[in-house]
């Protein structure tokens, strides 16, 4: 007898559209209007972008836009920074092995694709700093190629740098030398930090710092000192109970009070960014504290480590790693609350976009440049949020956290 | 260093003074839900300033939950385009920061795209929409409602008692019921006796009078207390919420400016508009040229009877409007800008209108009254329909009016919001393991019931603990709407601090102030979820 032929699935494409598009009457009006509907939105929105928009304003002040009122003799500093920090993350790109170790890699390539173009661009637009760009590229793919190929040599020393790198940062964009000078060493103060620059510096440095003071202040909220139990638990419920503005507006009304001194407004935000930070920080490792079972703890103990060794080295580590995913979470929200830092008279992209909006040139536009500015603002936090929450995702799924 | 950070906490402690909350404010408000006026205390402000966040919060959070859930659904649905819609909405609003959004919809969509002015797109039942706000026809307590409150509670009180007995009975029973649709009837049934009753006995205080201003063209309800039959604002006490009725026998109306031919919705025609007065208001309505030389080659149609209307040449000498009349021969384009002056004259005008909370309203201003018109005062009512008194003109005093900066930042936080929503809402019922579905259609139960009796008890164990932090954040970010110029609590406290200088005190005051906000929208909240979870096993 004739073995008979397994059924096929039917995979044509009239098949896949009676399926997902026109199964019924009713489905079928719904996608009908669903699908004039967004042609008609990417219709509206590609004649605007390609054909009405007036993207000189914007161009013009690209660099208002990234680095504000950073000298523009001095702009290798920043470009510095981006060298050296794409250098050690393609060190680490390069060394980490396969599962979350992909995801990095992964991200570490969409962020070359982007310096590639950015390089491309620079090379025609932007003769100051076109060099540097392609700085980046040789340096980032050079520390991919030396992780890849000498893993042992380069992992302890990478990790030094890793932890150095805020310092290193900081060291390079404010300078040493008096600022009058002409030192190519000189003190950039930090009213002249803005746009781009600030919102990658304040929400970096926030959720740097911002780290080991939420992991003290989950782990105080588990002490058994009823004392330091109370003000942790008193200092997250309060710091999360009112908006991060609100905090901000605080900080720049109080902060000089307490010390008794007029700190820059950078370091004010900043301080709010860290403490707020450092809240929901404090939260989001509680519940992975609590998701380590006891009998970690208990096992830790009956081998006689003590009680610090055991929070160090069995716990933390099991709690940190199931929260990675809810800490990527918080940058980037964290990322894109630092628009906020618009309401204390910092210039982020958020107000400087505001401000090219209201230059004298930009209202002779007719229509103004809002939309353009919108446009401009709305795709740099879209694209590395997204990036993010892709990479997020696909961390959570290699974690297996998502699944039961 | 150490010495400085005590000695400035001590000087805290110091100017932490709350004196300053009964000083006078000195500054308006542009939102008051609640009586305000510069002459009200720093407390006042504050206090309308919190009315002003929990107007945003509330409609916020149940617009977003709707919202939210028809995204999730959208997304779990079999349709491929429906979801792919809802995956990319969700994946481009929520990766873009809130005040960008806010800004999107204040400076870029609504204050530059809507209508302006007298422009504003008007809906069926009196609506208007401009570019500073929507004014819309509401419903607001009159001179009955006290009267009326009795019978309110008692329904109230006899509805939850139905409640409970017929909540009892049924579990006695032990068969499936329903226990809202008796306790329902019993208070709309309740109800609405208590409104018939109390529209029959109720009156207004001793001496409430109307005023009509024409010069203002303006109403005013009042009690006359210095009993001189006129108002005066210093004597007299203004009453709001008074149904009157103004009637016009006959008058004219002048539009002399030739701004007021304004290009509507970039017709050619030449437009004109009489934004007084609405369409089937009254009798007649007749409008004709100042100039005898323009009437003899122009002519006057209406396209919105007597409210709009345009001019057009009489090429054809026949007395009545033509096709192609509207546009100039020669160079296509309507007759606008020309010094045409009209007058309309108007016969048997009669509106229904309801003074606004500061006990005045507008109506349409007459330039020339051939009879005297009358303002007749109606019977009080427990509740009265308001609508925009001037059509095109938000600040007539009727109706409930949402500005421009209230609109923006509710559908802001709505649009982003409701990504999140969505997401939870999604996890939610995904999470409910498809052996309950499959099961409960093995019994027999409907698509319908299977998802409102099964699925959706189940999900809202995983959904509601999320939820509540989404709640909990729509409220706090309602405090960015100070970048749409919105006077919440936060925008008002910071202008406080910069007027009264009691930096301290306003700080403590915004912390608590929100602490308390999310303390109790948290309690109503955590209580709900305790509800829900005893669903479960």
């Amino acid at each position: 007898m004739a073995a008979k032929r397994p059924l096929q699935s039917r995979v044509g494409a009239a098949d896949w559209l009676r399926t997902n598009l026109f199964s019924n009457w009713w489905n079928t009006i719904v996608s009908l209007l669903s699908i004039a509907l967004s042609l008609w939105l990417l219709f509206v929105f590609a004649k605007f972008l390609f054909i009405d928009a007036n993207w000189d304003r914007v161009w013009a002040n690209l660099r208002l836009l990234t680095v504000f009122r950073y000298p523009a003799d001095l702009l290798w500093r920043p470009m510095l920074v981006i060298v050296f920090l794409m250098t050690l993350f393609g060190a680490s790109a390069g060394l980490s092995g396969e599962g979350t170790g992909a995801i990095l890699r992964n991200t570490f390539r969409w962020l070359m694709g982007l310096i590639g173009l950015i390089a491309l661009i620079s090379l025609f637009a932007f003769p100051a700093v076109r060099i540097w760009w392609l700085l980046v590229i040789v340096f980032a793919l050079g520390g991919y190629r030396l992780g890849r190929h000498f893993p042992a040599p380069v992992s302890r020393p990478l990790a030094w740098l890793w932890g150095a790198s805020w310092i290193v940062t900081l060291l390079i964009l404010y300078g040493v030398g008096p600022e009058e000078s002409s030192s190519p060493f000189r003190l950039v103060p930090a009213t002249l930090w803005g746009g781009i620059l600030l919102t990658f510096f304040l929400s970096i440095t926030g959720i740097v710092v911002s780290f080991p003071l939420g992991i003290a202040l989950a782990l105080g909220r588990q002490s058994r000192l009823p004392i330091i139990k109370g003000i942790c638990t008193s200092f997250i419920e309060i710091v999360r109970g009112a908006p991060l503005i609100s905090w901000l507006f605080i900080a720049s009304l109080v902060l000089p009070l307490i010390i008794g001194a007029n700190p820059p407004a950078i370091w004010r935000a900043q301080v709010a960014i860290i403490l707020f930070a450092a809240a929901y920080l404090a939260e989001n490792v509680r519940g992975g504290l609590q998701s380590v079972p006891r009998g970690q703890t208990e096992a830790s103990r009956a081998l006689g480590m003590s009680g610090w060794d055991t929070t160090r080295l069995i716990v933390l580590p099991q709690a940190l790693r199931a929260v990675i995913p809810a800490i990527v979470g918080l940058f980037i929200g964290l990322f894109k609350d630092t628009s906020l830092v618009t309401i204390v008279g910092l210039s982020d992209l958020f107000a400087v976009g505001i401000t090219v909006t209201n230059q004298p040139e930009s209202l002779l536009v007719t229509g103004g440049v809002t939309r353009e500015a919108f446009i401009f603002m709305a795709l740099f936090f879209w694209f590395f949020s997204y990036r993010m929450s892709v990479a997020s995702r696909q961390l959570e799924r290699q974690l297996g956290l998502g699944e039961r | 260093m150490l010495r400085n950070v005590v000695s400035g906490i001590q000087r805290l402690g110091i100017s932490a003074d709350f004196g300053f909350l009964g000083e006078r404010a000195g500054f308006d408000i542009s939102e008051v839900p609640i009586p305000y006026t510069a002459d009200d205390s720093f407390g006042r402000a504050m206090l309308v300033a919190i009315v002003n966040t929990l107007k945003v919060a509330l409609p916020g959070v149940a617009l977003a939950t709707l919202l939210g859930i028809g995204l999730a659904l959208m997304r779990l649905s079999s349709n491929w385009i429906l979801r792919q819609i809802a995956t990319v909405y969700i994946e481009t609003i929520r990766n873009i920061p809130l005040v960008i959004i806010i800004f999107l919809f204040f400076t870029v969509l609504f204050v530059p795209g809507l209508p302006r002015g007298r422009n504003a797109m008007m809906f069926w039942g009196g609506g208007l929409l401009n570019n500073s706000g929507w004014a819309l026809p509401w419903l607001f307590p009159g001179a009955g409602f006290r009267s009326w409150l009795p019978w309110l509670v008692a329904g109230l009180i006899v509805a939850a008692a139905i409640l409970v007995v017929r909540r009892i009975q049924i579990v006695r029973s032990e068969r499936p019921g329903n226990p809202w649709p008796p306790a329902l009837v019993a208070l709309a049934l309740i109800g609405a006796v208590g409104y018939f009753v109390a529209s029959l006995n109720s009156s207004y205080p001793a001496n409430l009078q109307i005023d009509f201003n024409p010069s203002r063209a303006r109403i005013t309800s009042y009690i006359d207390i210095d009993e001189n039959g006129e108002f005066s604002s210093r004597v007299d006490r203004a009453v709001g919420y008074v149904p009157v009725r103004f009637v016009l026998g006959a008058g004219t109306v002048r539009r002399e400016f030739p701004d007021s031919f304004v290009e509507l919705r970039r017709t050619v025609y030449s437009t004109f508009r009489f934004p007084l007065i609405r369409e089937r208001e009254v009798e007649s309505a007749s409008p004709r040229f100042v100039d005898e030389g323009l009437a003899a080659s122009f002519g006057i149609e209406f396209t919105n009877y007597p409210s709009i209307g345009f001019i057009y040449q009489d090429r054809n000498r026949n007395g009545s409007y033509d096709r192609g009349e509207e546009a100039d021969a020669e160079t296509g384009k309507g007759f606008d800008g020309g010094d045409y002056r009209l007058v309309l004259d108007v016969t048997g005008f009669e509106r229904r209108l309801v003074t606004g909370r500061e006990g005045e309203v507008r109506v349409p201003r007459f330039d020339e009254f051939v009879t005297e018109p009358r303002v007749e005062l109606l019977a009080a009512a427990p509740l009265l329909l308001s609508r925009p008194s001037i059509p095109g003109n938000l600040s007539g005093g009727g109706g409930l009016i949402l500005t421009v900066a209230y609109l923006a930042l509710v559908v802001a936080l709505v649009v982003y919001t409701s990504t999140f929503i969505a997401e939870i809402v999604r996890g939610g019922i995904l999470s409910v393991a498809k052996g309950q579905t499959e099961a409960a259609k093995a019994l027999g139960l409907s698509g319908s019931q299977t998802f409102r009796l099964v699925v959706f008890p189940q999900a809202m164990r995983v959904i509601v603990p999320p939820m509540i932090s989404q709640y909990l954040n729509l409220t706090k970010n309602s405090s960015l709407g100070v970048f749409a110029a919105y006077p919440d609590f936060f925008a008002v406290s910071a202008v406080i601090a910069n007027q009264s200088g009691a930096s301290v005190p306003i700080v403590l005051t915004l912390i608590v102030g929100y602490l308390a906000i999310s303390l109790s929208f948290s309690l109503i909240l955590n209580w709900y979820n305790e509800r829900v979870k005893l669903v479960d096993r």
